[in-house]
Parts: structure tokens; C-alpha cells; sequence
């Protein structure tokens, strides 16, 4: 892919701790990419590395072709919207708005006009003179991002812009902002710890962990297809399991254990060696049925374990199976007492198997 | 025992102290300026006005002047402690700019002295230096040494208040402005300070009831009339006995600094609304 954005093998360090530790990615013009990753894996640096906030100790960051690496933040025709939405109190959201602007010596009729736009565009119009401290959160979020928009970059950071805000805002504030990108056609680059929403707002999943890129790929690739054991565990997939394979060119087959019954599945490209493996599902992908019901082998892996706690979170029956030392969780339709004998009916595709060697 | 008088017996002794030592004496001094021979009348104030007229005037226009001067220097040393760039001479300022607290005012009016005198340690090196030579000197043992005495004593005070307001900051309000391309100095202008305004104000305020109440400095550095109101004061009594005078001229200056008390509060109630 012909990269707009473009970080090449870039290194940030704080002191003597590598916090980005060769980092390779290229964003497509009009691309919206997340960057996922939980507390300390390195998002937000690199975000910050990006603007121009923290220094590359190695590598480069170019745009369209152009070197940034030693820009200032303000020369790279980018805008960072902070977490803490960062407006200025003692402006008004005109204030906030236009100060880009006015920066920049915009002729004050076309500064006033972009305003007006900019609050039409995001529905702040009757806001105006309104202080940062009479707004909602929502509303705040929006100034933010108005501000960001006014001097019309190239390319939108958005710094975990969500997490301030309530559950139910969050949802529809998701749409609002992936459509106004796709709208505006602006190249967009999003850090977040919630999966879901990378998920609905990416084109692109970049997940991060320790410093360093764990996988990329669009969100139903890296849901589907997760290439390590972390991403899989990211990804919604916690439940594991130890197997034992013997792996062919295009089937891999998993020995009989003390909880699994013996499995032949399709290897489907996947790099694996044979001996000891972990396996991860997720507890919505799997079929639950009693152990004293008749058995019909659908073809995927079977695990046989003991109900250790049911609940009820909506919709589903979620319950905790004891597979030997280690539990899992599943989720049914119906209801299993504790106690209870079940087997677990995993299909194939949504096994998400690594070799042991490689995790 | 009913509950409010068990409260008001616990407040008693604060009370009192606040009655006895700060109120009757202040009342006292107020009311002792308009008793002139044992009758109620302006006379102290007459003569007060016609006799320190111009210490008055000196005084207003020495404690604005070094007001100003503190803003601005206290302004400077905090915006660079809050946006400077180089982390060496940041701590360095930091570790620095703290000293005249701890050195009293005596001993600030002391060293000046030395420094500022014709024959002092400012000339001598400017002599030695090449920059002037010895009939070129003067002496800024005068209004001004007292402005520099006032800044060189008060900044590090106000820059304390200053500094810590700022560092409260939200980073990222800088960041961002830095983001869309404000420079340092727009940045302190107009991100900056006017969030910290009115840490800046109360520490101004402070510093011009320290200026005003401060006898050492005017009686050092400056030797000759007019003078500050409070040596005129001390004059009043110390040579002549004279306590209606004093009492007025005390009048005059709670009255200044009322004044500057009065106009910092009626800006933060309309700030409030």
C-alpha cells in the first residue's frame, strides 16, 4: 500500500526505558487506522511521536513523501485532539475554535466563516459564546474537535477522545466522529483501550503491546485471524486451553487429553508446529450441551468439564466451566446448574491455536 | 448548657486575642487621628497632608512602579519555569530564583547600599569594565534603589505563587495551543495568564501591603525627603512625639491599600458572576 503516513522503524525512549521500540507502519490517505492496546503498551506515545510532542531516538515519520521527523508539532499539518479535550477556559467556543486561525492571520471575515461552518458541521451553532465550562462533555468533545478541524490538517490524531465520556454518549459520539471523517475524507489516526471501539470506527486495527506492534489488519482480521496468543486474548478470545498437535500439510490434529477428545481440524494456512499448543476461543463462539445427552460430533473440538458458577449478564446464560485446573467461560442459551457435567463443542474456525515455542 | 453558648465559649480566647492585640489598637490609631486636642476634627490630617503631601505622592508612585515591575519579572521567571525548553536552565532558575525570601529586608537594604552607593560595588565594576568612567557614575542610593530593592525582595515571592499556579495547568491546554502553532510568548499571553490572573493579583496585592508597611529599606537606601510614608511616620514619633500626625499618615496608607483590596474584589465578584 502506498503509504500517506508513513513511521519507519521509530524508536522513543524516556530515559533509559525504550517505550517505542521499532515501530513500522504506513497509513493510506483517507484511512481511519486505531491504534488499540491496554495501559503502558505505548499508544498514546506513539500518537504523541506522531504530532511531534515526543522525540523519535531513532527512525523517521514522513507525510506525502515529506521528512517530519524534526518538524515541530504545528509544522506537520496535523492536529491532535487531546483526552482531556484541552479547551481553554477562559475562551469561548468562537474563541476556541477560531484560535487556530487566528494564528495563522486568517482575514477575519474568512476566520468568522470558518467558525460558522465548523459549528454547523457538528451541530454546536447555537454555542457560540458559550465558556468550555457551560458546555456538556459531549458537547466539550466537540469543540475539541472543531478546534482540531478549523485549520483544515492533513491528517487528524485523536487521543482516546471517548473516554471521558458516559457509556450511552460514547456509542452514538463513535458514529458522529467516523462519519464526519469519512465525510471530510481526512486521514485519521485514533488511539484507544476499548476494542469495541476500534472495532465499529477503524478501516484499519494497529494493536500495540510492550513497544511494539502486535498485529495489523482490518477489524475482522484481527478478530478473526489473530496471529499470537496476546491479540487472540485482546481480542475477546480469553479462554485457553492446552492441547497436543500433530500438524500436517493442511489438517492439524489434536491428540486426546485429559479434557479434549481427539480432534482432527483443517489447518487453513496456518503456521503451527507440532507438540504442545495453547488454544483460545471466545465464550460466545461455542456450543454448550450436557454430558448425558447423545453426542453429535459437528466436527470441532470437544472439551468436557464441570459448571463452576452460572450468571446472568442479558440475553445469554454465562457460565464458569472447570476444565481440570483451568475454567473457562461460556455462554448458552440455556441454563446448566452447577455442577453439572457439560461438553463444549468449539467449531474449528473459531479455535484460535499457537504453538507453545511461539507465544 | 445550651449548645451556642458552649460554641461561643470554645471561640472565646481566639476571639479575644483578635479583639484585644489587632481591633482596640487599630480602632484606637483610627480614632487617635482625628482627635486634636482632645476634640474631634481633621487637623492631624491637615497637617499630615500639608508636611508628608509628597512622601505620599513618592510612595503611591514607588509602590506602583515596583508593582509593575514585580508583575512583569515574576511573569517572566514562571513562564520559563512552566515553558522553557532547556531542563538545565530550567532547574537552575528554579533552584535560583528563590533566595531574597529568606534574606530580610534590613539585609536586602544593607547589600544594596553597598551595590548601588557612588563609590559602590555597581560603579567599580562598570569602571573596571571599561564601561564608564569614575565621573560618570552616580549614585542610585535614591526613588530608584528603592524600586530595585522592593523588585529584587518581592518577584521570588510572587513568582512562588505564580509558578505553582501555573504548574497546576493542564499540560495539554499548552500542548494544544502549541499544536495549532502558538509560540512560547502567545502562548504565556494569551493561554496562560489569563488563568492565572488571579493568583497574579493576590500576590501583587500582597506584596504592595508588604511595600507599604516595610520601614528598613526606604531609611537605607534613601536618606533624603520626600521619603515613603512609613519613615515619615516613624519621624513623627521618634523625633517629635507626635502621635496625631503618625496616626493619620497610618490612616492614609490603610486607606491606599483598602483601596487596592477594594477594586482586587469587586473584579473577582464580577469575574464570579
Amino acid at each position: 500500500m502506498s503509504g500517506y503516513l508513513e513511521i519507519v522503524s521509530a524508536r522513543v525512549r524516556y530515559g533509559d526505558v525504550e517505550v517505542l521500540r521499532s515501530i513500522d507502519l504506513s497509513v493510506a490517505k483517507g484511512e481511519f487506522v486505531a491504534l488499540l492496546g491496554s495501559s503502558g503498551c505505548g499508544k498514546t506515545t506513539l500518537l504523541r511521536a506522531i504530532a511531534g510532542f515526543n522525540p523519535l531516538a531513532a527512525g523517521a515519520i514522513r507525510v506525502d513523501g515529506r521528512d517530519m521527523t524534526r518538524l515541530p508539532p504545528d509544522k506537520r499539518g496535523m492536529a491532535l485532539v487531546f483526552q482531556s479535550y484541552a479547551l481553554w477556559p477562559h475562551m469561548n467556543v468562537d474563541q476556541n475554535i477560531g484560535y487556530g486561525l487566528k494564528l495563522r492571520r486568517t482575514p477575519r471575515d474568512l476566520a468568522t466563516a470558518r467558525v460558522t461552518e465548523i459549528k454547523a458541521l457538528l451541530g454546536l451553532e447555537d454555542f457560540g459564546s458559550r465558556k468550555p465550562g457551560e458546555l456538556s462533555g459531549g458537547q466539550r468533545q466537540r469543540v475539541a474537535l472543531g478546534r482540531a478541524l478549523a485549520i483544515n490538517p492533513d491528517i487528524l490524531l485523536l487521543d482516546e477522545p471517548l473516554s471521558n465520556l458516559d457509556a450511552r454518549i460514547r456509542l452514538t459520539v463513535r458514529h458522529e466522529i467516523s462519519a464526519l471523517q469519512r465525510r471530510l475524507g481526512i486521514t485519521a489516526v485514533h488511539v484507544t483501550h476499548d476494542r469495541e471501539e476500534a472495532m465499529v470506527m477503524a478501516d484499519r486495527i494497529v494493536i500495540l503491546n510492550g513497544g511494539e506492534i502486535a498485529q495489523v489488519g482490518t477489524p475482522t482480521e484481527v478478530y478473526n485471524r489473530p496471529n499470537s496468543s496476546f491479540v487472540a486474548a485482546f481480542m475477546g478470545a480469553e479462554n485457553l486451553v492446552d492441547l497436543d498437535l500433530a500438524v500436517t500439510a493442511d489438517t492439524i490434529e489434536v491428540a486426546e487429553g485429559p479434557q479434549n477428545r481427539r480432534a482432527v481440524l483443517p489447518r487453513g494456512g496456518r503456521s503451527l508446529e507440532s507438540g504442545r499448543a495453547i488454544a483460545r476461543f471466545r465464550s460466545d463462539s461455542i456450543r454448550l450441551s450436557a454430558a448425558e445427552e447423545p453426542d453429535d460430533d459437528d466436527g470441532g473440538l470437544v472439551l468436557r468439564g464441570t459448571v463452576g458458577q452460572v450468571g446472568y449478564p442479558g440475553g445469554v446464560w454465562r457460565h464458569v466451566v472447570h476444565l481440570g485446573d483451568r475454567s473457562v467461560m461460556v455462554d448458552a442459551e440455556r441454563r446448566f446448574e452447577n455442577g453439572a457435567e457439560v461438553r463444549l463443542h468449539v467449531p474449528g474456525d473459531r479455535l484460535y491455536v499457537f504453538s507453545e515455542a511461539r507465544n | 448548657m445550651p449548645q451556642h453558648l458552649l460554641g461561643l465559649m470554645l471561640v472565646t480566647p481566639a476571639l479575644a486575642i483578635v479583639v484585644l492585640l489587632f481591633l482596640v489598637p487599630l480602632a484606637s490609631s483610627i480614632s487617635g487621628a482625628f482627635e486634636v486636642a482632645g476634640t474631634v476634627g481633621l487637623g492631624n490630617f491637615a497637617k499630615a497632608f500639608e508636611l508628608y503631601g509628597n512622601d505620599m505622592a513618592f510612595t503611591v508612585v514607588i509602590v506602583l512602579s515596583s508593582t509593575v515591575l514585580i508583575g512583569l519579572g515574576s511573569i517572566a521567571i514562571s513562564g520559563y519555569l512552566t515553558l522553557g525548553s532547556n531542563p538545565r536552565a530550567v532547574a537552575i532558575l528554579r533552584w535560583l530564583y528563590r533566595w531574597p525570601l529568606f534574606v530580610p529586608f534590613i539585609v536586602v537594604g544593607q547589600v544594596l547600599r553597598t551595590f548601588l552607593a557612588k563609590n559602590g560595588l555597581m560603579n567599580s565594576m562598570l569602571i573596571e569594565s571599561g564601561l564608564l568612567t569614575a565621573s560618570q557614575t552616580m549614585s542610585f542610593l535614591d526613588w530608584r534603589g528603592i524600586i530595585i530593592a522592593f523588585t529584587w525582595k518581592q518577584t521570588p515571592f510572587v513568582t512562588l505563587l505564580l509558578a505553582g499556579a501555573m504548574a497546576s495547568l493542564d499540560r495539554s491546554m499548552i500542548e494544544s495551543a502549541r499544536n495549532l502553532g502558538a509560540s512560547r510568548p502567545r502562548i504565556l499571553v494569551e493561554i496562560i495568564l489569563p488563568q492565572v490572573m488571579p493568583t497574579l493579583m493576590v500576590g501583587l496585592i500582597l506584596g504592595v501591603v508588604t511595600m507599604m508597611s516595610v520601614l528598613s529599606v526606604p531609611m537605607m537606601i534613601n536618606a533624603q525627603t520626600p521619603t515613603m510614608i512609613t519613615a515619615s511616620m516613624a519621624f513623627r514619633i521618634n523625633a517629635y512625639g507626635d502621635y496625631g500626625v503618625a496616626n493619620a499618615l497610618g490612616f492614609v496608607s490603610l486607606a491606599m491599600t483598602s483601596t487596592v483590596a477594594w477594586v482586587y474584589l469587586r473584579q473577582t465578584m464580577r469575574d464570579q458572576r
